[in-house]
């Protein structure tokens, strides 16, 4: 198994009050109640947990961005990946990942991916993101061209990390004179690529046709099933079997040295989800033309009141009861993600641990409980169900780099 | 029922009703809406020729097709196609955009140019927002924004067929697409606007929130020979708010009547 450290980096040092007299803490929520001092303090502090992460014993660190909102404080996940490069010796920097539909310049993030590669020495996990529905909002890109620029960037990344320059790109989104970043990633043929997803069936589709591993992000066990049911099909039109190589989940993970601390800090996940303070609009979320068809059509069946939110939230003790929410001591979350790893079957797994107001005091602690006495347990469950990960089955990097393709007959 | 009408390479829904002269009717971002009543009353004095616009109802939406200017070149194509000859060119909102966006590149197969609380221009500065950002707010807010009365524009969507309501989020989705970056307008527009040479005709909506009559007034400075009326009552879609006087200003203006 691969296990990850996450945490959204949450800036909570704001006054909560304004959010919930504002009605939400997103978009337009103003960056006057931002407090770089506590930012500075914040930042510092995410750096010494991630490190703590990697001596205590995790395999990874998961890193993501968002913009204008609190509940991340990433705006580049490139930079923290930049830091944690230069800062740690051993675990994989997982990017979950670059919103590549709000690059200007797709060749600019190929750079930056490579020389983190290098600077880690090859410990790059480069995720791709199509970004959220917010994301289009605050960077002011066309959520109507959302997959096409996912797909060209992507297209245009691999072949800057993959084809020797100078080459010419003249396509729909990207256009450049000259291909010919003078940086080139050090893993070869290029750096594993995951992708994370909630429910976009396009994105499950896509990613078992690339043979990327596919990271469901807390979805519920139900939907991680179905999730898995429609990457399995595309993989075998694609000619390959998929496994738990190819599988990846996130849970949300709070263990602390008592069940009634564990309780309390995981209440804070409810803070990102927007109960203490409001987050967005749903409008920001779901802006025109960001969605598939068959998303847009669950949005609007929800919109006219014949359906429950796809987006809808149940509360702390609910999402308790569904383990959306583990928390506890390690003896008592242990066999909650035992059951987790039975029922979904990745070999990458991400533990997202702390949210919200957690102190760094209790974050350090539970990041230790986590590496020392829940993390053990997971590798040697997962070593029972034979959930490798990629790094341990040497999967291939991509569908064009397999060798083990079986011919599909043409339609 | 609308047909479905071949033209520069691709299919488009148009909706054909009444004799006489002309009238090309673009529709608002909101959609063609055929039912309602302000096509017919248009159909009792002209041809009307509405289209769907490509992404909206059964139009097509080709791959290639991205910009405004595509649809200005795609209905002067369709003009043409039809063989109009002094014809009433009328845009609504998004619809008035794309009229105008027509009418500076080629006027010959029109008379008169009616526009409706048109999209389309920058008036303001960096700092001034010109268009409001019916992209970013609650449904709640817009219909106070687009309505006089937002009650009349409401939308029982739980009685609509699963097909309708299908194609009025693909309708919105193409309204995304054509006027996100930069937002429901051309920064070069309205510094050609001074190559229109039809009598003009702006209709605003006296509490139109989205596009405001002093953002009208803009457009009525720029084009050469035009003039600014204002319905009462009305908000964003005065057609639809008000179709009555909508068309009675339509058809006096046609008729060469000033307006008391």
């Amino acid at each position: 198994m691969h296990l990850m450290y996450f945490t959204e980096q949450p800036m909570s040092a704001y006054a909560s009050a304004e959010g919930l007299k504002f009605g939400a803490t997103a978009l337009l929520f103003s960056n006057k109640h931002f407090d770089p001092a506590a930012g500075s303090r914040l930042y510092n502090e995410y750096i010494e947990q991630y490190v703590h992460a990697e001596d205590t014993g995790f395999d990874g660190i998961m890193l993501n961005e968002h913009h204008n909102a609190p509940f991340c404080m990433q705006a580049k996940a490139n930079i923290f990946a930049s830091v944690l490069a230069g800062v740690t010796k051993r675990v994989k920097l997982v990017m979950l990942g670059n919103p590549l539909p709000l690059a200007e310049n797709p060749v600019r993030l190929a750079e930056e991916l490579a020389m983190i590669d290098m600077i880690s020495k090859g410990r790059l996990v480069s995720g791709f993101v199509r970004g959220g529905g917010q994301e289009q909002l605050a960077t002011g890109v066309n959520p109507a061209y959302n997959r096409e620029r996912f797909e060209e960037a992507h297209d245009l990344i691999v072949k800057a990390w993959t084809q020797p320059g100078p080459f010419r790109w003249e396509g729909t989104h990207y256009q450049h004179r000259v291909v010919n970043p003078w940086a080139v990633p050090l893993q070869k043929p290029y750096p594993r690529v995951w992708i994370p997803g909630v429910v976009s069936r396009e994105t499950i589709v896509w990613s078992a046709q690339q043979r990327y591993p596919y990271i469901a992000l807390n979805t519920s066990i139900e939907a991680t099933k179905k999730i898995w049911e429609t990457y399995d099909k595309a993989a075998a039109e694609a000619g390959y079997t998929a496994g738990p190589e190819n599988r990846g989940y996130l849970q949300r993970v709070h263990v602390a040295e008592t069940e009634e601390k564990a309780i309390e800090n995981a209440r804070q996940f409810m803070w990102m989800q927007g109960e203490f303070t409001g987050l967005a609009h749903p409008v920001w979320s779901s802006p025109s033309g960001y969605f598939s068809p068959t998303q847009r059509r669950a949005f609007v069946e929800f919109a006219s009141g014949r359906a429950v939110s796809p987006r809808g939230r149940p509360s702390f003790e609910q999402q308790l009861e569904d383990m959306q929410i583990i928390a506890g001591t390690p003896r008592t979350v242990i066999p909650k993600l035992k059951r987790i790893l039975d029922e979904t079957r990745p070999s990458i797994m991400a533990l997202w641990a702390n949210d919200g107001a957690v102190s760094h005091q209790d974050s350090m602690t539970c990041i230790r409980l986590l590496a020392q006495e829940v993390l053990p347990a997971l590798r040697e469950h997962g070593d029972a169900l034979g959930l490798k990960s990629p790094f341990e089955a040497d999967a291939p990097v991509s569908i064009a780099y397999s060798k083990d393709l079986r011919k599909v007959a043409a339609e | 029922m609308p047909t479905t009408t071949p033209v520069a390479g691709m299919t488009l829904d148009v909706v054909e009703r009444g004799k006489g002269q002309a009238l090309l009717f673009l529709h608002a971002g909101e959609g063609l809406e055929p039912q309602k009543p302000w096509l017919d009353l248009l159909a009792a004095h002209y041809r009307v020729i509405a289209p769907a616009h490509p992404g909206y109802g059964r139009s097509e939406l080709p791959g290639w097709m991205s910009s405004v200017e595509d649809l200005a070149y795609l209905y002067l194509d369709l003009a043409a196609r039809m063989e109009l000859e002094d014809a009433i060119l009328a845009g609504a909102c998004f619809g008035g955009w794309i009229a105008a966006e027509m009418a500076v590149r080629d006027t010959r197969r029109f008379s008169r140019l009616v526009l409706i609380d048109p999209l389309g221009i920058k008036n303001g500065g960096v700092h001034d927002r010109d268009i409001a950002d019916m992209h970013g707010m609650p449904r709640e807010a817009y219909m106070k924004l687009a309505w006089a009365d937002p009650a009349k524009g409401a939308i029982d969507y739980a009685a609509m067929p699963e097909t309708e309501i299908a194609a009025r989020v693909r309708g919105r989705d193409a309204f995304a697409l054509f006027g996100w970056k930069p937002y429901m307008h051309n920064p070069r527009l309205k510094r050609w606007l001074h190559r229109i040479d039809l009598p003009t005709l702006l209709l605003w909506g006296a509490q139109d929130g989205i596009v405001t009559p002093a953002y009208g007034e803009g457009w009525c400075d720029a084009i050469p020979d035009a003039r600014l009326e204002i319905i009462p009552q009305a908000g964003h879609f005065p057609h639809w708010e008000q179709p009555e006087q909508f068309v009675d200003r339509l058809a006096a203006f046609v008729d060469g009547k000033v307006p008391s």
